[in-house]
């Protein structure tokens, strides 16, 4: 016995004593370090995709993005008792989920790109010829659009252009927006430029490419008022010839086109993936597994389908759709109640466009206020309903498409040219007039002795529509109160655009008078009363508060979101 | 950290009561520097329960009681609700929906939290014991059950635990051995309940009244996504299964006289699996249209199973010499432990119906997750005692500690040690003092310094992590991504607890009186702390928090503070035999350095639903008490038109009853920066009393225990605010209620005037507390002609009556950490427990 004891102390004592260094040795089983990656070029090629992965935040390409930024414009509206109501009325401050979100989702965006570009502009490792510039490339461009988000979206944003190496790194001040444009944004778009492919094909379709960066940079000139640069960026990307409008705008919302020719910059979503995954957990994490699909359909899609419409039209947009006639002279309206891009765009109060798979008698569903839902990136011409469960939703989203491109192409040389870019400026409006099926301005104007009417103005409430001469005034009018909103409406750009423009106090002025209009003429809306069809006692106060409220200075630009504020004591300089 | 037999345990390990022979807690930290950096939030000795002697003895208790729920949110009725629906709507421009979604919104008055409560659920154990020994041989069997019916329905716990014990004597050989084997039942209720059923408007049907039929439901309400949302968890089973098992030998041999060797070796493991099922769940509403996002469309099973073993292995040398009056003892100890966990989660989505809840049931399965780690610790201790005539005493030591869970450089850490004693009435001179009335007089002092690693493993090292895919091409192919998307931190090393305590033991009057009084000063330096990262660093991901913090060196803490206790006990002369004892502690928690940072480390989010939104409450400041209420102070609420224009200059969206925030840097904006220390979680002082009367066969037992001067962040009134469900909400400020101080609810739940940055919520947390009370008789053995050793019957109270300010649940908040002391999250009810139990020995 005392034997074996002292044998097996000993032992023990022995066995354990030698091998301590590699008893306290333990190597994660879950994920590998950083020692063991970066050595070969898929391995950068795989952080490079990570990049691409931030798009698909929904803040960045969703469902939550367009659900508090739409809902803040002219064009969308919205219940109290849901969280985007706090942007309808402008009360949103620090601690709001959107405007901490966004920031957060954004950074993610920048933290990858800053470690492939950091990596890859030191590694001496050997790459296919142009791979590692295109792999450069590629990042940057990406960094530059999350930079341009995000000072559109703050003002300013802290600079952070490589990866924190110290405590100190970790907490940097803030820049202002005219710094990370310049530091960022403006080298990161010219070296994607002179570095992309003019065009991806094959199964790199869906990259940024040259046109991308150009797109991007003509926006960024665009909306820093440098009207020639982004004119000669503009007209660089159409006359390229890589892209065309394509014959059905519907094209651009549902995932039957995808990747089409209009498209420029496409986030690319896919319902299938991840089994079980939400659509707002983006990435896998250990406890979690990610979807690669969007939550847009559900924000959008009405309650009995499957969604929670917690962005609605306005009946500003609501009366623009219908008020932007068809051209029965258009071939494509053959058989047509709507215009192809009412169509694709909204579904309103006794529209006879199918829906979810209703006929459309079926109005019962429309929740008193609503005049109509949004139609753009939902799975009503597919499904029965949206997916309730996860929220999963394959359609993609196009940041950039040709259309955008020819209306800010016209709007830069109208502001850069005056009266004598009027023509050129119409030809291009008109182009995507023409493809939507709706009266162009050319038609107008040879109808009416060279004038056109103003459509943004409420038929309803004002009896008619003035006419107007078209001259550079006027069709910038026109781009900013009807081309633009019928065009692009719910596709993340009509916040910027109205307050680039500074015309916010005065749209949301007018629209209110026109909602106390309404309200005091209440006794005339019925469910029968066109063009909205709602009862007078169900009008929503879009712009009740909105429009007492706004404020540029406050509102503008959304605060620095408090837990930024609270984790990082170089912020404000303290 | 446990030692349970000599065997240490990170956790709590969950032993029960009965099986328990005595339980130490180590305060002097010279005595825990045995354990090593396990000890660095003290040590907590645990010696289950042991064979003796003698005759088997039998002990069977049992007890029954119930929970009976006293916390509450005052919340408002129907009418209430209904009146308070119009005035919000008039304020925003709009009209109330409440009869347009409800036209039978008068028919209704329910109340949901009731529905989700069970109030007065029973608790009751059993335990059986079984002990004897002859010779060199004494074995300990026990077996318990015990079983809580939780106070919210689909909850419940219960617990079997069986334990046996053996000790075997022979020469200079002595073996002990014990064998613990627990099963545990754990059902869990929905995440979130209770604040979803404050949530919910009572001008809708009770939660009872819905119409099942199967999976099909048919729902008439307001809101159909939430309403529906809360009555579809109800129908989930969340149902969790450990099972734990420990295994302890120690080993133990003289090998010369006064030289022994010991070995400790221990096996541990717990094992956890959980099923998590949600069942098909169609909403439809009365026109027969399913609402899908109500619905649960699709059945959906998830199972998830951890395993974790550790291993420990001690190897301990011990030399005892006395000379005359001097002793010395000399104790050298090697020791290893490893730990291992894995965990995995599988499921699968579409079963066959709601009632084949197996994996193989399923239409498709969902991608499994899983996570593995360990982590190894080895310490070496050398201690030497010195013992002078049991009137000086004098210890030593040193230890070095290695922990897997730092960097190679990082990895060790050396501590010492050194204590001493001073039992003054064993002097010679004492007897001449005159103070015949003291029986014994000890002073000591102690110095003792012990290693914390207790951080995540792997924290050292940047990771690059997968899961990050891309889609690219016309066939939206997924392309895999890898990437760094958290922080390690490479510097991270060793905190140290450096804690010194000086302390006077005195018994007087033959033992009547004795007093503990301690004085201590704790000093951690190098505290590891997960720092919360600034979200530009990029590690923000959507729902998770899992990367947005790094483990870091934080800084320094000291704790400072008195223990005092005196305890009486006597008999008087009719035979009432008693004793009681008070005691007093005042402890003073201060940060005293943060690395330059002045205030950070954010934390204590009062609610459960929309935690990760709200602001944080409580924060490291350097001077102040770690985890204290930093918030911003309010002022009334705007009730004129002059106010309101001086308020919206620093407030430009400001209305008529908001709440006045205070521009603390004149700044002219609300910001973190007008937050101000606010006051802490921490008492200003803590005083206990208890005492126990026996008289013939009657024994009572009465606790009482109280704190002062601490404040309680009240989460269940911020989050029935936000919700506009709180009482006071109906007599909140409006055009027709001008002179109220109840700030308006605006609908967003993140308003300002309901953010939980604002002092508004915070209350003082004083309490004092009938902890216990409890009433016994003890039958008198000769009615059992001395078969029976003893026969005891008692009834007993816990938390009986509460005085207090507070107006939230419970002012005796757990302190969840350093950083949720003092916040009330209130999202589980409180309860009071009535007893009665027997205890049968023979």
């Amino acid at each position: 016995m005392k034997k074996t004891l002292i044998t097996l102390f000993a032992l023990t004592l022995l066995h354990t004593g030698c091998k301590e260094e590699d008893f306290l040795t333990k190597v994660n089983p879950n994920t590998i370090t950083q020692d063991t990656f970066w050595k070969s070029s898929s391995d950068y090629q795989s952080a490079l995709t990570t990049v691409y992965g931030a798009l698909q935040f929904p803040t960045v390409s969703g469902g939550f993005r367009l659900q508090c930024e739409e809902v803040m414009t002219d064009l969308g509206g919205t219940d109290s008792w849901y969280p985007g109501f706090t942007f309808r009325i402008l009360t949103f401050n620090d601690a709001t989920q959107y405007v901490n979100d966004k920031w957060n989702q954004l950074y993610i965006g920048i933290f990858r790109a800053n470690q492939v570009i950091e990596r890859v502009q030191k590694t001496d490792l050997p790459f296919a010829k142009g791979e590692k510039e295109q792999i450069e490339a590629q990042a940057r461009a990406l960094r530059a659009f999350f930079y341009f988000d995000l000072v559109q979206t703050y003002g300013k944003g802290v600079l952070h252009t490589a990866v924190p190496k110290s405590a100190a790194e970790m907490k940097k001040p803030l820049a202002t927006k005219e710094e990370i444009t310049a530091q960022v944004i403006l080298p990161d778009l010219e070296y994607a430029i002179t570095h992309l492919p003019q065009k991806w094909t094959g199964d790199d379709l869906g990259r940024t490419s040259k046109g991308m960066a150009q797109a991007l940079l003509g926006k960024v000139y665009l909306y820093d008022k440098q009207w020639n640069k982004a004119a000669e960026l503009f007209k660089n990307v159409i006359d390229s010839k890589v892209y065309s409008l394509v014959n059905d705008p519907m094209d651009n919302f549902t995932d039957r086109n995808e990747m089409n020719a209009e498209s420029i910059f496409e986030v690319a979503f896919n319902g299938t993936y991840g089994t079980g995954a939400n659509a707002a957990v983006v990435d896998d994490t250990p406890f979690t597994i990610g979807a690669e699909s969007s939550d847009f359909a559900s924000v959008l899609a009405p309650l009995p389908r499957g969604g929670f419409n917690t962005l609605v039209p306005s009946y500003f947009i609501h009366e623009l759709f219908v008020a932007d006639q068809m051209d029965p002279a258009n071939p494509v309206n053959t058989g047509r109640k709507e215009s192809l891009r009412m169509y694709a765009s909204i579904f309103p109060r006794r529209s006879e466009s199918p829906y979810y798979q209703l006929d459309n008698t079926q109005t019962a569903f429309f929740n008193a206020f609503i005049s109509s839902y949004v139609k753009k990136f939902t799975n009503w011409y597919q499904f029965k309903n949206e997916d309730p469960i996860n929220n999963k939703t394959g359609i993609n989203f196009r940041h950039i498409r040709l259309a955008d491109v020819y209306l800010m192409y016209a709007e830069a040389i109208l502001n850069a040219r005056g009266e004598a870019a009027v023509d050129e400026a119409i030809q291009y409006i008109d182009l995507v007039r023409a493809r939507a099926g709706v009266i162009t301005l050319r038609k107008y104007m040879a109808d009416n002795g060279g004038q056109f009417p103003q459509l943004h103005v409420s038929k309803q409430v004002h009896g008619n529509q003035p006419k107007v001469a078209a001259n550079a005034a006027n069709v910038l009018t026109h781009i900013q109160r009807v081309e633009r909103p019928l065009e692009l409406a719910f596709e993340g750009h009509r916040w910027k655009d109205l307050k680039r423009w500074g015309i916010t106090k005065q749209v949301y002025d007018q629209l209110r008078a026109d909602e106390v209009w309404r309200i005091n003429n209440k006794a005339l809306f019925t469910a029968n009363f066109p063009p909205l069809y709602i009862p007078g006692s169900n009008i929503r106060p879009d712009f009740q508060l909105a429009s007492q409220n706004y404020n540029p200075a406050n509102h503008d630009y959304f605060p620095i979101p408090s837990i930024e504020v609270q984790a990082n004591d170089n912020l404000l300089g303290k | 950290m446990y030692v349970v037999d000599g065997i240490p345990y990170q956790s709590n390990p969950n032993i029960a009561p009965e099986q328990i022979e005595s339980i130490d807690i180590l305060k002097d930290g010279a005595a825990a520097s045995i354990y090593g950096t396990r000890a660095s939030n003290g040590v907590i000795l645990i010696t289950t329960k042991r064979g003796k002697e003698g005759r088997m003895k039998v002990n069977l208790s049992a007890y029954y009681g119930v929970q009976n729920i006293t916390s509450g949110t005052p919340l408002m009725d129907a009418m209430q609700q209904i009146y308070f629906e119009d005035v919000r709507a008039a304020a925003l421009g709009r009209t109330s929906n409440v009869f347009l979604f409800n036209p039978n919104a008068l028919d209704f008055n329910s109340n949901y939290v009731r529905d989700v409560q069970n109030n007065n659920a029973p608790i009751q154990s059993y335990n059986l014991s079984v002990s004897g020994g002859q010779n060199n041989l004494k074995l300990a069997v026990n077996s318990s059950y015990f079983k809580q019916d939780g106070v919210l329905i689909n909850s419940g716990f219960d617990r079997l635990s069986n334990r046996i014990n053996g000790e075997y004597k022979r020469g200079k050989f002595k073996a002990f051995t014990s064998i613990g084997y627990t099963l545990e039942n754990t059902n869990q209720e929905p995440w979130a309940l209770y604040e979803f059923a404050i949530m919910q408007k009572p001008f809708q049907p009770p939660l009872g009244d819905i119409p099942i039929n199967g999976a099909v439901v048919q729902l008439n309400v307001e809101n159909p996504v939430t309403f529906g949302y809360l009555s579809r968890q109800l129908e989930n089973s969340d149902a969790r299964k450990t099972t734990t098992t420990n295994l302890a030998l120690n080993l133990e041999y003289e090998i010369i006289n006064g030289l022994t060797a010991q070995i400790n070796l221990g096996r541990n493991s717990w094992d956890y699996r959980r099923k998590f099922f949600q069942p098909q769940y169609l909403v439809y509403n009365p026109q027969g249209d399913l609402n899908p996002v109500a619905s649960n469309l699709e059945a959906q099973l998830k199972e998830d199973f951890t395993f974790t073993d550790r291993s420990t292995l001690e190897n301990m040398l011990r030399y005892a010499r006395t000379f005359g009056k001097h002793s010395f003892n000399l104790l050298a100890v090697l020791s290893y432990e490893n730990f291992n966990s894995k965990s995995l989660g599988i499921g699968v989505n579409g079963l066959l119906s709601n009632e084949t809840q197996t994996l193989g049931a399923g239409k498709e399965g969902l991608k499994p997750t899983s996570n593995e780690f360990s982590n190894s610790l080895t310490g070496k201790l050398f201690r030497a005692q010195y013992n002078y005539a049991d009137k000086y005493l004098l210890s030593a030591s040193i230890r070095r500690d290695g922990s897997s869970n730092f960097g190679p450089e990082n990895r060790y850490g050396t501590f010492f040690g050194v204590s001493g004693g001073w039992n003054v009435s064993e002097e010679k001179f004492f007897p001449n003092l005159n103070a015949r009335w003291i029986n014994n007089l000890k002073i000591r002092a102690s110095y003792a310094g012990v290693g914390n690693q207790s951080i995540p493993p792997y924290s050292y090292a940047d990771l690059i992590e997968a899961g990050v895919n891309y889609l690219f091409g016309p066939t939206e192919a997924l392309s895999n991504g890898t990437i760094q998307r958290r922080f390690g931190n490479p510097f991270i090393q060793w905190e140290t607890n450096v804690s010194k305590n000086i302390g006077v033991n005195l018994d007087m009057f033959g033992g009547r009186v004795s007093l503990v009084a301690d004085y201590y000063q704790n000093d951690k330096s190098n505290m590891l702390l997960p720092e919360k990262l600034a979200p530009s660093t990029g590690t923000y991901q959507p729902g998770t928090d899992l990367y947005t913090t790094r483990i870091t060196n934080a800084g320094n803490m000291t704790n400072k503070g008195l223990e005092l206790s005196l305890n009486l006990r006597d008999e008087t002369e009719f035979g009432l035999k008693w004793n009681a004892g008070l005691t007093f502690t005042r402890n003073r928690n201060t940060v005293t350095n943060l690395n330059g940072i002045q205030i950070g480390y954010g934390s204590g989010r009062p609610t459960q639903y929309l935690a990760e939104r709200r602001d944080n409450t409580t924060f490291l400041s350097v001077g102040y008490p770690a985890g204290s209420f930093f918030l911003i102070q309010s002022d009334g609420v705007v009730k004129t038109s002059e106010q309101l224009d001086a308020y919206k200059k620093i407030m430009p969206s400001a209305r008529l009853g908001d709440l006045i925030l205070v521009d603390q840097n004149g700044d002219n904006k609300i910001d973190d920066n007008d937050r101000v220390y606010s006051g802490s979680g921490q008492p200003k002082f803590e005083s206990g009393f208890n005492t126990n009367l026996n008289y013939k066969n009657f024994d009572l037992f009465v606790q009482l225990y109280g704190t002062y001067g601490s404040q309680i962040f009240n989460g269940s009134k911020l989050f029935a605010y936000a919700t506009g469900r709180h009482l006071d909400n109906y007599y909140q400020w409006s055009p027709a209620n001008p002179n109220s101080d109840i700030p308006t609810n605006r609908t967003d739940e993140l308003h300002n005037n309901v953010r939980s940055r604002n002092d508004f919520f915070l209350e003082d947390g004083s309490y004092l507390r009938l902890r216990n009370i409890s009433l016994g008789y003890t039958i008198p053995s000769r009615v059992f002609n001395k078969k029976v050793e003893r026969l005891r019957v008692y009834v007993s109270a816990m938390n009986l009556f509460t005085w207090t300010n507070y107006t939230g649940y419970d002012p005796e908040v757990g302190g969840d950490g350093l950083f949720y002391r003092g916040v009330d999250r209130g999202n589980y009810p409180i309860t009071r427990r009535f007893l009665t139990g027997i205890q049968f020995d023979f």
